[in-house]
């Protein structure tokens, strides 16, 4: 399976997908957007790995699609989270939040460290 | 959806991902313009967002993981219209793994039946084998009195039981008496085997007591063939022994433990069982595991027990030993048995010479496949793609000829099991089952890559513009291809090489072997058995009574010239005992065994053989008939080299108390007749006296004047009228005696000749179409030869000097192999080695002479090329 093509660390993108499907359910460039939008232009994903990765979480069971008619009125594929997926989403966020947290303790003590 | 909905609903997928990413776009185009952008610039950066949308369609399937298995079905069905394409190779392929597939299973399916597989008993690995072991290790039943006490004494069986087989003799109602295998059981045996009758009851302990009413059970078989299947056989009196024994019941079809049993009986019937000695260890005993008990815990309990009993009882348990083993480690034969192994290897070899040969057949197919291989690689196939691609036809190959393959050895599985009908044991059935499968599918699946990993490694390992440029046939087709092709085609001639060393060294050995045994004339010469049951026959006395008064009558018969009794025919086989010759030294650990046979005063005279020296037991007078024996030749020559026999005296018992044997004076020596079938020497037979120990059975030879068919019913005539309830008992001509007994060597002996006969045929196929194949590729370079001057004989040897290159380096591999096979597989006592030049020059020679056949048509057609046409062959 390729990598996804992003700057973001590996795993992230999945995080970030299913976070923001949690909000309810939403297309992809819907969440492509959204993910513009939430991290303020800091995060551009690539069109490309977006839809790879939803398919792989789709086909994982965490995510379910459905064809819906779009605000535009034009029918899309729209995504929901499943019982496991939001499961999945409470893991990698509860694992998320420790590594940052751990990662900020070193920093505070390196920079005591040095003085 | 699942990963098998997403493997069948692929189109459907593709559509609903092409509709989705159509929506993305045009979302963002719409966007993009709405920002002010020009059409043209909005749909550009749309492009540069996604980097590819085909790019990010293949990633989405990617990431269906269902891509191999749709590349999978592609391959095969590529693969498959290929090898229709290509009739013939895929024919010839087909039918080389077909032979070698085949050969292989029906091998295995012997030895599952042999060696794996078991007695049909339910939940089999429960049940122990409690056997003893005296103190020269040598294997021995339990006696009665310490099977009882065993029973008392153990608690990790649920129970034990005790049984003894002897045949017996069924009658009554009138109808002629039969004989059959029959067995003494204690009362618990069936219940221990999870056994129920399909008729009537099993026995119960009231059953199993002195005086207890006589009841019988019968096998399923003799129910049918005696008794009609009459529903109303339970409670039926029959007459067992001549004893009068109501029928309680029938078991089911197929079960006739132990050894092949027709007729049940009580233990307690067996006569004089209760007087037994506690060292007549004649019992065979089986227990079941009690629930939570292991092995390890049944072998201490009876190790216990036996020490009990040595203590108990030191005269006659002392150095006693009482093992249990599974049941089946008592019936099957053990696979690292020289024979089994020699037998797996002979099939293992024909598996991989026809592997080498569809691996040649792939090669030489890949050196024509090259442009189209470049071609995969130019357009962006992977090495493993290619590989697999590669593969999936040997797989298809492969699979097709396991089909044929299973259907090759299902057939010689039925053609053995008629060969051997009635002379294996009951349980054995040459079928397939689970196992069989399991192992069929294993030998498929590892051919594929014994025989396919290599061609397609090397076809997918060239640059493509080699391969581009090196399109034609007649261009060096690759020089590691025909290293390849030659070392599998060495390889062939190597294994052909070790199988036909086998085959005539077998058909030397049996050659030796006639060649030492005195030729009986088998023409007029019928014999039969009569057995008498203890029950009425119980004293030595009575048996010799009557087997006087059966000599008398035999004598008297119209047509019989001569008639004599004797406890082995010829071929059938002889006690074995250890003997003492009176003045040479004592070996008492380890005496030399020689066979003995109990013979009558006209024994020699009715097989037409007369004493060497000295006299027959009529004549002789002063030695007391008991005291009497006489010797074969091969005894002389082994115990008395360069001396006289006569009157010298031997001992014969069992190794542990030859010295309470009295000593038995040798009157007369007569020629070597063979008792054992197989083997290349005789053994040394000493030949006792009916009236020593009158046996229980004996076989009636008759030298007889009149035709073979009308003997048989006056024969029986006679001996109703000494004892109606006595059948008479495998009547036949001695020819059919000898031609029985060598049954099992012949069928050996067919089965490696038909195995190194379809070795050397799938060599020889081999080695023509690779010779072919090398003139085809080389017509270029003959064309050269010929238009430079070469004579069709130079490229005639061009042609053989390859063939037997190969050839050569086959036949010494062969030989070196034929060292290593002898080494660990060979029977040390046969005459003749597999390394015996004589033999290694026949091999050699067969090898070398139809080798050369298969290439003179090749080398001819070389040697006839037209250099002008060759020349323009591209």
């Amino acid at each position: 399976m390729a990598l996804p093509k992003s700057d973001l660390p590996q795993g992230t993108l999945d995080m970030l997908i299913l976070q923001v499907v949690a909000l309810g359910p939403i297309h992809g460039y819907a969440i492509a957007r959204r993910i513009r939008q939430v991290s303020n232009d800091a995060l551009q994903i690539l069109q490309g790995s977006l839809y790879p990765a939803l398919h792989r979480l789709e086909n994982r069971g965490l995510l379910r699609a459905e064809w819906q008619e779009s605000e535009t009125g034009r029918e899309a594929r729209f995504y929901r989270l499943t019982p496991r997926g939001r499961a999945q989403l409470n893991t990698e966020t509860a694992n998320w939040t420790r590594l940052a947290d751990a990662i900020a303790l070193v920093l505070r003590s390196a920079e005591g460290g040095d003085r | 959806m699942n990963w098998w909905r997403r493997l069948v609903h692929r189109e459907q997928l593709d559509r609903d991902l092409d509709r989705e990413l159509q929506y993305h776009v045009d979302r963002q185009v719409e966007d993009n313009l709405q920002a002010g952008m020009t059409a043209d610039k909005a749909r550009r950066l749309v492009r540069v967002q996604f980097g590819g949308l085909e790019q990010v369609k293949e990633d989405c399937r990617d990431a269906r993981g269902t891509r191999w298995a749709h590349e999978l079905a592609a391959d095969l069905l590529y693969a498959c219209r290929l090898l229709v394409k290509e009739r013939g190779f895929t024919t010839v392929a087909v039918a080389a793994l077909a032979l070698g597939i085949g050969v292989n299973n029906t091998f295995f399916i012997v030895i599952n039946a042999v060696c794996l597989r078991g007695l049909p008993i339910n939940d089999a690995n429960r049940v122990l084998y409690v056997a003893t072991r005296d103190a020269h290790e040598r294997d021995a039943g339990v006696s009665y009195k310490d099977f009882r006490d065993l029973e008392a004494g153990t608690r990790a069986f649920e129970g034990l039981a005790a049984f003894a087989t002897a045949p017996a003799v069924i009658g009554g109602e009138g109808s002629a008496p039969e004989r059959a295998a029959a067995a003494y059981v204690s009362a618990l045996t069936f219940r221990l085997l999870h056994e129920r009758p399909l008729l009537g009851r099993d026995f119960v302990p009231t059953d199993d007591a002195a005086g207890a009413p006589r009841v019988v059970l019968l096998s399923s078989a003799l129910w049918k063939t005696r008794y009609g299947s009459d529903s109303a056989i339970l409670g039926r009196r029959i007459q067992v022994n001549g004893l009068t024994s109501t029928v309680i019941g029938v078991m089911r079809v197929g079960f006739r433990y132990p050894d092949g049993a027709s007729v049940w009986q009580p233990l307690a019937l067996l006569p004089g069982l209760m007087n037994q000695s506690r060292d007549s260890r004649a019992l065979g005993v089986v227990g079941r595991l009690r629930d939570g008990a292991g092995i390890a815990e049944a072998s201490t309990e009876l190790e216990a027990a036996a020490g009990q009993l040595a203590r108990q009882s030191p005269d006659t348990n002392n150095g006693i030993r009482i093992i249990g083993m599974p049941i089946n480690d008592r019936y099957n034969a053990r696979l690292t048995d020289p024979v089994w192994l020699a037998f797996m290897t002979a099939g293992l070899l024909v598996l991989l010479i026809a592997c080498a040969n569809v691996a040649n057949l792939l090669l030489m197919r890949a050196s024509e496949r090259t442009r189209e291989v470049a071609i995969r690689f130019s357009l962006g196939a992977t090495r493993v793609r290619v590989v697999r691609q590669l593969l999936a036809e040997s797989a298809i190959v492969a699979l097709l000829g396991g089909v044929a393959g299973l259907g090759v050895s299902l057939v010689g599985a039925r053609l053995l099991s008629v060969a051997l009908t009635g002379n294996a044991p009951y349980w054995l059935q040459f079928t397939m089952d689970a196992r069989g499968f399991l192992a069929l599918a294993a030998v498929c699946v590892s051919t594929v890559f014994i025989f396919g990993l290599a061609p397609a490694v090397h076809a997918s390992k060239t640059e493509i513009s080699g391969r581009l440029h090196q399109a034609g046939p007649g261009s060096i087709g690759g020089l590691r291809a025909r290293r390849w092709t030659s070392t599998f085609l060495a390889a062939e001639f190597a294994l052909t090489t070790v199988l036909l060393a086998a085959v005539i060294v077998g058909f030397r050995n049996y050659g030796a072997a006639r060649a030492t045994e005195v030729a009986i004339n088998p023409a007029h010469l019928l014999t039969a058995w009569v057995s008498l049951p203890a029950e009425r026959y119980p004293t030595p006395e009575q048996r010799l009574a009557f087997y006087e008064r059966v000599q008398q009558r035999l004598r008297g018969l119209g047509g019989v010239s001569s008639a004599a009794l004797a406890t082995a025919l010829p071929f059938g086989g002889a006690t074995a005992r250890a003997l003492q010759v009176e003045g040479q030294p004592v070996v008492s650990e380890a005496p030399p065994i020689v066979s003995t046979v109990t013979i009558d005063d006209r024994y020699f005279e009715a097989l037409g053989l007369p004493l060497v020296q000295g006299r027959t037991f009529a004549e002789v007078a002063g030695v007391a008939k008991e005291h009497a024996v006489i010797v074969n030749q091969r005894f002389v020559a082994m115990y008395f080299p360069d001396q006289t026999p006569i009157g010298r005296r031997v001992r014969l018992g069992d190794a542990g108390d030859l010295q309470g044997a009295s000593w038995l004076t040798i009157i007369g020596v007569c020629p070597t007749i063979r008792q054992r079938a197989q083997g290349v020497d005789s053994d040394p037979v000493v030949y006792l006296s009916l009236q020593e120990d009158p046996p229980a059975a004996v076989a009636l030879l008759l030298r007889h004047t009149s035709d073979e068919a009308s003997l048989p019913p006056l024969l029986r005539q006679e001996l109703r009228s000494l004892d109606p309830e006595l059948p008479l008992d495998r009547v036949m001509s001695m020819g059919h005696v000898i031609s029985e007994s060598k049954l099992g060597g012949r069928v050996s002996q067919a089965l490696i000749t038909v195995i190194a006969c379809i070795a050397i045929c799938l060599s020889v196929v081999g080695l023509y179409a690779v010779t072919g194949h090398a003139v085809v590729q080389r017509t270029h370079e003959i064309g050269l030869r010929t238009a430079l001057g070469a004579q069709s004989r130079q490229v005639m040897g061009l042609v053989l000097q390859r063939a037997l290159t190969q050839l050569g380096y086959g036949l010494a591999a062969g030989v070196a192999c034929t060292g290593a096979w002898q080494r660990l597989l060979g029977d040390p006592t046969q005459r003749y080695r597999l390394t015996d030049p004589v033999t290694l020059a026949m091999v050699a020679g067969i090898v070398i002479s139809v080798a050369m056949a298969a290439c003179v048509r090749p080398a001819r057609r070389a040697a006839q090329l037209d250099p002008v046409a060759a020349l323009r062959h591209d």
